[in-house]
């Protein structure tokens, strides 16, 4: 389905904002500053990655694949200038009326995060999810996240034949 | 004839003999200067009031340097205005002082300022005033009039004084403004340069441990060219 299609089908895009958007509170004043935190910390390691984190309460039985398609290019996360392979953007929805966590990235990504690395990044947060430590599942998968984005760098430089450079983790900063 | 003309010049001379020592006496012999600045010839004071108010010109004199001195007779054979310029001029050496003179035969006081004073006075108009309420605390009586007198001269001057006093005033705070705008523009722009220099440092270490992401190979899909393709998702509920 194109976006002109799914635009007249969703039609109005959230409200949105830079590093996390809680429409449903699920989070508290003290975990939200926590997760933001974590977040421009990961984007300050590694530089054009731009992680949003939102929480929505979507229309039953949402697809919620096309909704996320629909959702990550009319939000525009990322710069003006952030296109096809220099799109790093990371996007994780969680709905609680279907009680679903998802994401997706941008194209920058599409070649080193498949769906199954995606999968990785997202399981382990299930038992937090499960036990409704919202905070402390998000902060699970952007761990991996970031741990996943540093294994790619470092793959990366060895296949050029390089050093790879040494390579800091979020609590270094 | 000749003989009237020669006892009235006879008359003359013994008179100028006689009146010209006189004079140049009372020129001459002026009292001494007091130690205590005043000099109580006619007893119009208590012991007690003299000495307090003694020490009263005294403090006068080390807080304003004024230079009061008091003189009283009990008759006098020449001008009181004009000896009280004498002793004006024997014994105040400063530049701001004056000198109240009391005749009790005459019950007339007479003051003789220093020419910065009377200067003060004149140019303000107030000397003319100064002497009319002179001329109403003279019917106080001797002990009185005196200390007010010269309280009533010093009162005068005081604004004079205060005007001093506003001027150090004023140069303290200048000398304060002189040190302390300078030092808090210094502290300000030290403050500044510090957070600029912490922020550096802070850019700089984020700068050092990050690095740009991998670029690939990438095209649009389904009309896009941000992304949003790859997906997955954990159902928790």
């Amino acid at each position: 389905m194109s976006l002109a299609k799914l635009d007249a089908k969703y039609k109005t895009v959230p409200r949105h904002l830079r590093f996390i958007t809680d429409h449903v509170s699920l989070f508290s004043g003290e975990e939200h500053q926590a997760l933001a935190h974590q977040i421009k910390a990961l984007e300050k390691l590694y530089l054009g990655l731009h992680v949003t984190l939102m929480t929505l309460e979507l229309p039953p039985n949402t697809n919620l694949r096309e909704y996320m398609f629909w959702l990550f290019n009319r939000c525009r996360f990322s710069p003006i200038d952030a296109k096809l392979n220099r799109n790093y953007s990371v996007v994780i929805v969680i709905d609680v009326t279907s009680g679903t966590a998802f994401m997706s990235t941008g194209f920058g990504f599409e070649q080193w995060l498949q769906d199954e690395d995606l999968q990785a990044i997202l399981d382990p947060a299930i038992p937090h999810f499960k036990k409704n430590q919202m905070a402390a599942g998000c902060k699970t998968i952007f761990d991996r996240l970031a741990a996943r984005i540093r294994s790619i760098c470092l793959e990366n430089d060895r296949k050029k034949g390089g050093a790879p450079k040494r390579l800091a983790v979020t609590d270094d900063l | 004839m000749k003989a009237l003309f020669s006892l009235l010049l006879a008359a003359a001379a013994v008179a100028f003999l006689v009146v010209f020592p006189a004079i140049a006496r009372a020129q001459d012999s002026l009292p001494p200067k007091p130690d205590s600045r005043i000099a109580d010839y006619a007893g119009i004071m208590q012991a007690d009031d003299r000495d307090r108010l003694s020490k009263e010109l005294q403090e006068q004199f080390n807080k304003n340097g004024i230079s009061v001195y008091i003189a009283t007779f009990q008759s006098l054979s020449v001008n009181d205005a004009s000896l009280a310029d004498n002793l004006r001029q024997a014994w105040v050496a400063d530049p701001k002082g004056f000198v109240v003179l009391y005749n009790q035969q005459r019950d007339k006081l007479s003051v003789s300022l220093t020419p910065e004073i009377s200067q003060t006075f004149s140019s303000s108009g107030e000397l003319q005033d100064l002497f009319s309420q002179i001329e109403a605390v003279n019917k106080a009586g001797p002990a009185i009039a005196v200390p007010r007198t010269v309280d009533t001269i010093i009162n005068e001057l005081h604004p004079v004084d205060d005007g001093s006093q506003r001027l150090l005033a004023a140069d303290d705070r200048r000398a304060r403004t002189t040190f302390v705008v300078p030092g808090l523009i210094l502290l300000v722009v030290a403050i500044y340069g510090l957070r600029l220099a912490w922020f550096r440092l802070k850019r700089q270490k984020v700068f050092e441990h990050s690095r740009s992401l991998p670029i690939g190979s990438a095209q649009p899909k389904f009309g896009s060219d941000l992304g949003g393709t790859n997906f997955a998702s954990v159902k928790f509920r």
